[in-house]
């Protein structure tokens, strides 16, 4: 009886040393890269059932960088809730090509601001160099906003995210209110729905996030 | 009624300048010194058709094809346009007996001329009394599904023809080349375009967004305003205005083309009824087509300028407009 009560109070007083913070916030930056918005040719109808075109254009939404915040909260040891937005502009250009009346070859520009609200699950894989480095996987979905200059238009969409990361994680030696800090690296592979890409058109994205984290 | 007004498409039609807010290439006439739009106050138009054959092309076949092309623009789901067919008659397109009619009549003396529309107009009210469409029998029609390569489609002319019933202009929307003989045709980008693709060509059966766009102005359902946008400005050579000069506005997502005209002497033009999203604006002089097609042959087109696209992206908004768009064209 002695020995259970003992071997009991050990495992509740580990237990009690791991993993204690609740909340994870995380700040920085977030970097998407480029998306065909759509490959489009000004068609008209020739002779004999055939099509010919006017000219020709490549629609694109530029890299962009946005400024990024996560809140995690800790549902078990290994998992995570976590809730993001991010905030940035970016341009949307037309690159018009093979007018057949030999205008030049240009591209068109116009600016738009785009928001991000998500939500998703975080794991956590073994970690190594003494729990220094953690390796975590994530995935969620997301609501995406587009607005044109001058919010002349706003346009909404869905997104799907998927990736993984890095935590560098130090501990203070004597840990109070903040449990842990340090940096985090998200690498993520989007599919974006709607917003600029209006109607059903699907495209992929990467995106890497670079921020700084605390948790309490 | 009082004293009736004749008017044919090809002679003595202005371009309406009277709603430059929301401008299409419509017919537009005066009246009581009144600039009014050509079109119907009440709709389904009724019409009647000529109960006359030609070769290849029985009565009941002529009716059961032009009831096709009406379909098509009643088809319009923007566009609150209707249309009724009455009954078959012996009178022939270009009578004035108060009723809309359609049908063959033999015209050896406009050899150019694959078809006509005319209207008859009160001069008192400024109303639309009736339209008519001829059909020149001096040439080969066909009603075959596929389309015959040695006649004219006669559902493909008719859905043209009925577009100016309905009180649209032309569309230039199209590409020419000028040859010994006169104009060929390379390339149609809507229905209303006014040259013939050619013998068996039937793609002039199916609306392109410029037709849709004009229609959809004209005769707006309930959602159309609210759920479109339009794109205007102006047109400018060396800081002044150009009149007549082509614009085309390009839905750089859907590859949609829908176009218009500066109709005023500082260049200003609109076009409405476009999807929300960002624009390749392109504008050229109106040289695929003679002027007259166009406009009235007093109106002063400038066509000495080269071909250009607007600088930027232009967003149209949902239920509003662009915003000034200034496009400077330079002298060829």
């Amino acid at each position: 009886m002695l020995c259970v009560v003992t071997c009991l109070a050990s495992t509740t007083a580990s237990a009690q040393a791991a993993s204690t913070e609740r909340i994870e916030l995380s700040g920085g930056l977030r970097w998407n890269g480029p998306v065909t918005i759509a490959d489009a040719a000004a068609t008209e109808n020739a002779p004999s059932g055939s099509t010919r075109p006017l000219f020709s254009t490549t629609t694109t939404l530029a890299r962009s960088w946005l400024a990024s915040a996560i809140i995690g909260v800790r549902l078990s040891r290994v998992l995570r809730a976590e809730f993001s937005a991010a905030y940035g502009t970016a341009t949307m250009s037309s690159r018009i090509t093979a007018d057949a009346e030999q205008i030049a070859d240009t591209t068109v520009r116009s600016p738009l601001t785009q928001i991000t609200a998500e939500a998703g699950i975080q794991v956590q894989l073994p970690s190594w160099k003494r729990h220094t480095w953690k390796p975590f996987t994530s995935a969620g979905v997301g609501y995406l906003r587009h607005m044109y200059a001058g919010r002349t238009l706003i346009e909404s969409g869905h997104d799907f995210y998927a990736g993984g990361g890095l935590y560098y994680e130090r501990t203070p030696t004597r840990p109070k209110r903040l449990k842990a800090s340090g940096l985090r690296l998200d690498l993520r592979g989007y599919l974006l729905r709607g917003g600029v890409l209006r109607g059903t058109d699907h495209r992929f994205a990467p995106a890497v996030l670079a921020t700084a984290f605390a948790r309490f | 009624m009082g004293r009736a007004l004749h008017v044919a498409v090809a002679v003595a039609l202005l371009v309406s300048c009277s709603r430059p807010a929301s401008a299409y290439l419509k017919f537009g006439y005066e009246v009581n010194g009144t600039q009014r739009t050509l079109k119907w106050t009440t709709t389904p138009v009724r019409y009647y058709v000529t109960a006359a054959a030609v070769d290849g092309v029985s009565a009941t076949q002529f009716q059961a094809t032009i009831g096709k092309a009406f379909d098509a623009w009643a088809a319009v789901p923007t566009s609150s346009v209707a249309y009724q067919f009455m009954s078959f008659t012996s009178n022939l397109p270009g009578e004035d007996d108060g009723r809309t009619t359609l049908g063959f009549v033999h015209e050896p003396a406009l050899d150019r001329v694959l078809a006509s529309t005319s209207y008859l107009i009160d001069d008192v009210t400024g109303d639309l009394i009736e339209a008519d469409i001829f059909f020149n029998s001096v040439f080969a029609w066909s009603v075959a599904d596929a389309g015959d390569r040695t006649r004219w489609d006669l559902q493909s002319i008719a859905t043209h023809e009925i577009g100016h019933l309905s009180g649209l202009g032309h569309s230039d929307i199209g590409e020419t080349e000028q040859t010994a003989t006169g104009r060929r045709v390379l390339s149609t980008g809507a229905v209303m375009f006014p040259i013939a693709l050619g013998l068996g060509d039937i793609s002039g059966r199916t609306l392109e967004a410029d037709d849709i766009a004009g229609i959809s102005d004209l005769y707006p359902d309930g959602t159309f305003n609210r759920s479109t946008g339009s794109l205007s400005g102006h047109v400018t050579k060396s800081g002044r205005g150009v009149y007549g000069a082509h614009i085309v506005a390009f839905d750089t997502r859907s590859g949609a083309m829908v176009g218009n005209f500066s109709l005023s002497s500082s260049g200003q033009f609109s076009i409405a009824g476009l999807r929300p999203g960002p624009y390749i604006v392109r504008v050229e002089p109106l040289d695929d087509a003679d002027t007259e097609s166009f406009f009235d042959i007093t109106d002063p087109t400038d066509i000495n300028f080269r071909a250009a696209y607007f600088g930027r992206l232009v967003v149209v908004p949902r239920g509003g407009d662009s915003g000034n768009v200034e496009v400077k064209v330079v002298a060829k």
